[in-house]
């Protein structure tokens, strides 16, 4: 999740906008399930 | 360097700004130990967060990924970015634990989780090794950045520089706690991103380097040893094999667990647990450690790796900066000062800005590690050893002249360091083959108080052994020295799990009953365990 962050700004300051959306898709899908899971961890 | 008027009053009320707020703070920190070196336990997930990203921040972080850049690319960023799967695992495993656990340092721990001498022997060692020498030693090299950067800006001899910083924040952090350290990080954090931010953006506006495509399209056609593309995110596997290894396999492959550094413990520890004990709930504790790895490792690496890679178009070669600054000390000179010469580039009334983003980020780890630093020679070593029975005040006022002590003996040891490299390669060897450990003794009951002792003395004794060999003409590569030292570190401490005293298994049982050690079934088959006890104290 948090290197597909880092890499999504890195992309777009390189001007390489494709890779940069796509890694930001896997930062929101990361994210995302991580959050459940951690949730269920602590429920 | 030539400051302006403006780049003065900039400069002033950036550094106002930060400190007088903590003024107000003395009474309440003053109060007792709780207050003075764990905010009283009440301190929301936003203020702990910007505390721990804003004391990783300091003034040499930025020479350090200069340092990076320019010899091993982007990539080189590796070394520190592999720690990320520590820093989550220690937000979604570890931190709720910390908060829970209820103990005032993170030393205190020893003596919940294990029995015996053993255990408040190792609180004591380690009250003295990491709050007097690592803690040192981390400040030494904190200070050894902010006089080259004097040097640099302003000519500064390196006892002027280390007075003046010594003075700014030894009075505040024994003035007003860790409550004065918290506000003054929290503060300080949006002046150094806005600094950075604009030293970047400057960086890429030289006609030289021509903006952010600019950059892009003169680097890609620029090689570096070994035909290094610095643009570069990953290493070349193919064709830089070394490289890769030392910087990429190696840290997301064995660095991660393995190794302890502060800001970087796996399972947390140092000052991220300090913040974590004072946080106001577990749940704060949680949230103020995914801030801090969010905004360590997304927001901050960036503007520092522009004006790095911006420095490669300005200042090709080490002889380039050497001409820039002819009067520079030809002993400062290296890869890692790339960074502060780029900013001589710098507008008028922006200089100041930086210049008080420079003192915010040396100050917020300074102040941190004296905090830290006392908290454990005085709550975990004077108070548990020497004085018992003191009053409240007596312990904060003892908290007071250990954080003066340290940065004494700190500024002494800046004269013995070499370059941040240096400094950071050492502090790595130190810690290397003690992080599975603290990962593994939250849940595993096999772990023991002598575990950690021969951890850290198996560690240690590698790490001098290869220092010696070193000055006997015998090289071996970093990368090599460290696994061996986590190789030998490691059995060494499972060795001693398995044939070493064991805890006494009620207060493993204890322990083990309140964490999620059961769950996970490192906890079955200990005596505890066989004897029916565990989960008694949930």
């Amino acid at each position: 999740m948090i290197w597909s962050a880092l890499f999504t700004v890195g992309n777009f300051l390189y001007g390489r906008l494709d890779y940069g959306f796509g890694l930001l898709a896997v930062f929101v899908i990361s994210g995302a399930i991580l959050i459940g899971v951690v949730r269920r961890i602590w429920k | 360097m030539q400051l302006h008027t403006i780049d003065w009053i900039v400069a002033f009320f950036a550094v106002a700004v930060c400190f007088v707020p903590a003024l107000f703070f003395s009474k309440r920190s003053g109060k007792n130990t709780a207050e003075f070196f764990a905010s009283g336990r009440s301190v929301p997930w936003w203020l702990a967060g910007l505390s721990m990203v804003a004391t990783t921040f300091s003034s040499d972080t930025p020479n350090l990924v200069a340092n990076f850049v320019r010899t091993q690319g982007v990539a080189g960023n590796w070394q520190w970015w592999a720690f990320t799967l520590t820093g989550v695992a220690t937000v979604f495993f570890y931190a709720r634990l910390w908060r829970r656990s209820g103990v005032l340092t993170d030393l205190e721990f020893y003596e919940l989780r294990y029995s015996g001498k053993a255990a408040s022997g190792v609180r004591g060692f380690r009250a003295v090794y990491l709050g007097l020498l690592f803690n040192c030693m981390i400040m030494a090299t904190v200070n050894l950045a902010a006089c080259k950067i004097a040097a640099i800006l302003f000519g500064l001899d390196r006892w002027q520089t280390l007075l003046g910083v010594g003075l700014l924040n030894v009075v505040f952090a024994a003035h007003s706690g860790l409550w004065g350290v918290l506000v003054i990080d929290m503060i300080q954090f949006f002046i150094k991103m806005s600094a950075v931010i604009a030293a970047a953006y400057f960086a890429v506006s030289l006609p030289q380097v021509g903006g952010l495509s600019g950059l892009v399209d003169k680097l890609s056609q620029v090689r570096g040893p070994g035909g290094l593309n610095y643009l570069n995110m990953l290493p070349d596997f193919t064709n830089q094999w070394d490289l890769a290894f030392a910087v990429f396999i190696l840290p997301i492959t064995v660095m991660w667990w393995s190794v302890w550094y502060p800001g970087a413990e796996p399972g947390g520890g140092s000052y991220i647990a300090q913040r974590m004990l004072a946080s106001k709930s577990e749940k704060d504790a949680l949230g103020g450690t995914l801030f801090f790895n969010v905004a360590h490792y997304v927001l901050r690496p960036w503007p520092w790796i522009l004006v790095g890679l911006a420095s490669l178009i300005i200042y090709p070669e080490l002889s380039d900066i050497q001409k820039a600054f002819p009067h520079l000390n030809p002993g400062l000179i290296g890869h890692d000062i790339a960074y502060p010469a780029m900013l001589r580039f710098l507008p008028a009334g922006w200089m100041g800005l930086m210049l008080g983003g420079l003192v915010a980020a040396n100050s917020s780890t300074i102040l941190t590690h004296l905090n830290w630093g006392a908290s454990y020679l005085v709550h975990d070593f004077y108070r548990r050893f020497v004085h018992r029975e003191g009053s409240e005040k007596h312990y904060v006022l003892a908290g007071r002249i250990a954080t003066i002590l340290l940065f004494v003996l700190s500024s002494a040891l800046v004269y013995a360091l070499d370059t941040a490299q240096a400094s950071f390669n050492i502090i790595l060897q130190i810690g290397a083959g003690t992080g599975l450990l603290y990962l593994v003794r939250w849940f595993w009951w096999r772990v023991t108080a002598w575990c950690e002792i021969v951890a850290m003395i198996s560690s240690f004794l590698v790490s001098v052994g290869l220092l010696l060999l070193s000055r006997s003409g015998v090289h071996i590569g970093t990368a090599q020295s460290l696994i061996l030292t986590i190789v030998v570190t490691t059995l060494c401490w499972l060795a001693t799990a398995y044939l070493g005293p064991q805890t006494d298994p009620e207060v493993t049982g204890k322990f083990l009953s309140e964490g999620p050690a059961l769950r996970s079934g490192l906890g079955a088959g200990s005596p505890a365990h066989r004897a029916g006890r565990p989960r008694a104290g949930r």
